[in-house]
């Protein structure tokens, strides 16, 4: 009886020993801080005679969450307050944080960061835009040009408008699937070269994946109107097929596609489908 | 449209701002002290300002360095068309070798490079980086350039052994 219950005691501390072994061996990565740069754009209009330029900042990956984003607020709230950034739902839904992440285009919220510790992140915001301050760029042209194009739903006679839902097939809806799912956060267009150039007449594959989106509605009779605005060497036309924007595109759409289904219309290779059900039937 | 637009975000402020302050002064302070932020910090000066952005006919025609500039639908496709056609023109051309199918390769050739020159052109000498001058003094040299080509191309067809013969002639060394 004695012999067992000091072999349980001799067992009980090996056992503890290992334990503190383990937490030791546990703990001691976990204290080891992985210290990843990050080369963030700044420039501030208050400051007479500011000029852009990259200024970096040292984050322990250990005590920050894994995105891109994370890191920013992380920055914000504890090395650098005047640091400034959009920011909205952290999820990728809302588009507010599209800034360049490493030479492309994307949402920060939903890019990783490399935790290879030896490259600094380098954060730009959007190419080619006017910057309001640090990473915050003008959005009014985009904006704008947005409006041009109608983003609505627009009907011959609307004298009876919002008495009746509008009726639409299954299938006449699956033809906005890929293209209803865009966020406007303006990656894909910032990241088109004709864009840069023209972005003056040339509305960008952001604009013209919403225009087609219109376009195609089975409910939508406008169509026509939609395509003449268009019609001119600008507004669609300055698009080479550089296909940077479906590259871009942080919600895995394809706004390359979209144009040349504008193209198609326009040059009446395709034409716009009846709707399979009448919408006010 | 636009203004029926106006006039729902006009009375969306007004509606917003009247049921902020409705009966409670500390919010109408806020949102008075929200404005001036607003006015003097988040609204950006005239430096920042963009142009409204306006896609109609008459904007592009006065802008546009192109001459086309109301619908460019048919000339697209006719570049498409031409670029298709290149595909077995240049092959059939190797196969059956003759004068016609050489003019034809002159013509063709000659098209498409302008069409590509010119757009290189237009993308990147624009008349609010270079002004309106060199912006038409480039399109104008495309031109020249186009036109030259196909002058040589033809001359040698007439003069001499012609384009594909002169392509397998430069193989054979």
């Amino acid at each position: 009886m004695d012999s067992i219950t000091s072999k349980a005691v001799v067992l009980s501390r090996q056992y503890m020993q290992l334990r503190n072994l383990a937490t030791v061996a546990a703990a001691k990565p976990a204290a080891a801080p992985r210290i990843k740069k990050f080369a963030v754009y700044r420039w501030n209009p208050d400051v007479s005679g500011d000029k852009p330029h990259l200024q970096t900042y040292e984050v322990d990956l250990n005590t920050c969450g894994p995105m891109v984003l994370d890191a920013l607020i992380k920055i914000k709230s504890e090395i650098d307050p005047t640091l400034t950034f959009r920011r909205s739902c952290r999820e990728g839904i809302c588009g507010s944080c599209a800034m360049n992440i490493g030479g492309c285009n994307s949402l920060a919220c939903i890019s990783k960061i490399d935790t290879n510790l030896d490259k600094p992140v380098k954060i730009h915001p959007l190419p080619h835009m006017y910057v309001v301050k640090d990473l915050v760029p003008d959005m009014s042209n985009f904006y704008a040009q947005y409006k041009s194009i109608q983003p609505w739903l627009q009907r011959k006679d609307e004298s009876k408008m919002g008495q009746k839902q509008y009726l639409q097939s299954v299938e006449d809806r699956q033809k906005l699937d890929g293209l209803y799912e865009c966020i406007l956060c303006a990656c894909c267009s910032t990241s088109c070269p004709s864009y840069w150039w023209n972005s003056d007449k040339y509305l960008g594959p952001a604009v013209l994946m919403q225009a087609y989106r219109w376009m195609i509605d089975s409910r939508d009779e406008a169509t026509k109107d939609r395509l003449d605005r268009l019609r001119d060497p600008f507004s669609v036309f300055r698009c080479h097929t550089i296909m940077n924007c479906t590259k871009a595109c942080p919600k895995g759409l394809n706004p390359g596609k979209a144009i040349a289904e504008i193209k198609k219309l326009l040059t009446g290779f395709t034409q716009k489908e009846e709707p399979k059900l009448n919408p006010v039937g | 449209m636009a203004a029926m637009m106006s006039l729902c975000r006009n009375f969306g402020k007004v509606g917003l701002s009247n049921r902020m302050t409705i009966g409670n002064p500390c919010l109408a302070a806020l949102s008075n002290r929200n404005k001036m932020f607003l006015e003097n910090r988040i609204v950006p000066s005239s430096q920042h300002s963009v142009k409204k952005f306006m896609v109609s006919h008459r904007a592009l025609a006065e802008t546009s360095s192109c001459k086309s500039a109301d619908d460019h639908t048919r000339l697209w496709t006719i570049e498409r068309s031409l670029a298709l056609a290149l595909v077995p023109l240049v092959p059939a051309a190797f196969m059956f070798p003759s004068a016609a199918m050489d003019y034809l390769l002159a013509i063709s050739f000659t098209l498409h490079a302008h069409w590509g020159l010119e757009t290189i052109v237009v993308d990147y000498l624009r008349p609010k980086v270079v002004g309106p001058a060199l912006a038409k003094l480039g399109v104008a040299l495309v031109y020249g350039i186009s036109a030259f080509t196909l002058g040589g191309l033809f001359y040698f067809n007439y003069s001499d052994v012609g384009i594909v013969n002169a392509i397998k002639m430069f193989w054979k060394l």
